[in-house]
């Protein structure tokens, strides 16, 4: 795969990318996440590869791995088209564990 | 803190000083490189709060009509209508490198929004959720940038943070509370040395004396 623009989740969020012109690839499972993330990553190309926080939560191992091969396409984690699935790590909260320190807004 | 298994000679005093010099310059480095990468996450937060707040906004009102769209013209009906549509996106990626990290730069160039169906069997929501993907598709190259550098540099940062705090807190005290020790090992040996040679020197001295007073006699 080596469009611009490339999805992998459920079928109702793909769907929503394709009327912005990107592919898709719809997976149901474990299995075929894993696949199609192979597929999808196994030749360096300049796009950008999203995934949804379903498939995120299937493929944990390969996400992180492949996050830090840093090459692309570029890796993003998009929200399912239902909404968010459970309490997830924002890039707010990553900085702030990498950095050990939290800026509360004072109310 | 302990000491490290090392016999106390010299030469071992010597190697242990230059290991001591080395680690004590490899930890002002990555200090220096601790804060460099602090600095620049926190360059970047305010810049994830912005962009998060405006995907959030497009993200809602892409995932809302598009809902609307397919109660009202059902899945089928939709995915037909989004198989014919195409758009020249382009994206161009490089790297950028922060404190040795390198990190993602992603260019994109969007194709622009234009009739891909024809009006019958359509509606103003199709034609709305087209908008709206686009919009967000707009500012997911900026998420996606963000996303994998923050990442990266995070990664970097504890990383960086694990080896000053090995250097501070284990390895430069082990060399030193080593270093010391031989030291005094060396030292003693000295003392003993030289008491050695005191009283080989008494014994010479004493000798001397006792066979010129026979030659005298």
């Amino acid at each position: 795969m080596s469009s611009a623009y490339h999805i992998i989740g459920d079928k109702d969020t793909v769907l929503g990318y394709c009327f912005a012109g990107v592919t898709g690839e719809v997976v149901e499972n474990d299995e075929q996440a894993r696949e199609a993330f192979r597929l999808a990553t196994a030749k360096p190309h300049n796009g950008i590869l999203m995934i949804t926080e379903a498939v995120e939560d299937m493929l944990q191992e390969e996400v992180m791995a492949y996050r830090l091969k840093a090459t692309p396409p570029f890796l993003t984690v998009v929200e399912d088209i239902w909404g968010k699935r459970g309490k997830r790590r924002t890039l707010q909260d990553l900085i702030f564990a990498a950095v050990g320190i939290r800026i509360v807004d004072e109310k | 803190m302990s000491r490290l298994n090392i016999a106390p000679t010299k030469s071992n005093q010597l190697n242990l000083k230059r290991d001591l010099a080395m680690a004590t310059e490899g930890f002002t480095l990555l200090e220096q490189k601790r804060e460099i990468l602090v600095m620049e996450l926190m360059r970047l937060l305010n810049q994830v709060k912005q962009i998060q707040s405006e995907l959030e906004k497009r993200r809602r009102a892409a995932y809302a009509t598009l809902r609307r769209a397919v109660a009202q013209n059902g899945y089928a009906h939709m995915r037909n209508i989004a198989s014919g549509i195409r758009y020249e996106h382009q994206v161009k990626t490089d790297q950028k490198i922060t404190a040795g990290v390198r990190t993602p730069l992603i260019q994109v160039r969007h194709g622009q929004l234009h009739a891909q169906y024809g009006f019958v069997g359509t509606d103003s929501l199709v034609d709305q959720t087209m908008r709206d993907f686009l919009l967000l598709l707009e500012i997911i190259g900026q998420v996606a940038e963000l996303e994998n550098t923050i990442i990266l540099l995070a990664r970097e940062l504890k990383k960086a943070q694990r080896r000053v705090n090995a250097l501070e807190h284990l390895f430069i005290p082990n060399f030193k509370e080593t270093l010391h020790f031989i030291g005094e090992v060396l030292e003693g040996k000295d003392l003993d040395a030289f008491f050695s040679l005191k009283m080989v020197k008494k014994n010479l001295e004493k000798q001397t004396q006792e066979s010129d007073s026979v030659i005298y006699q």
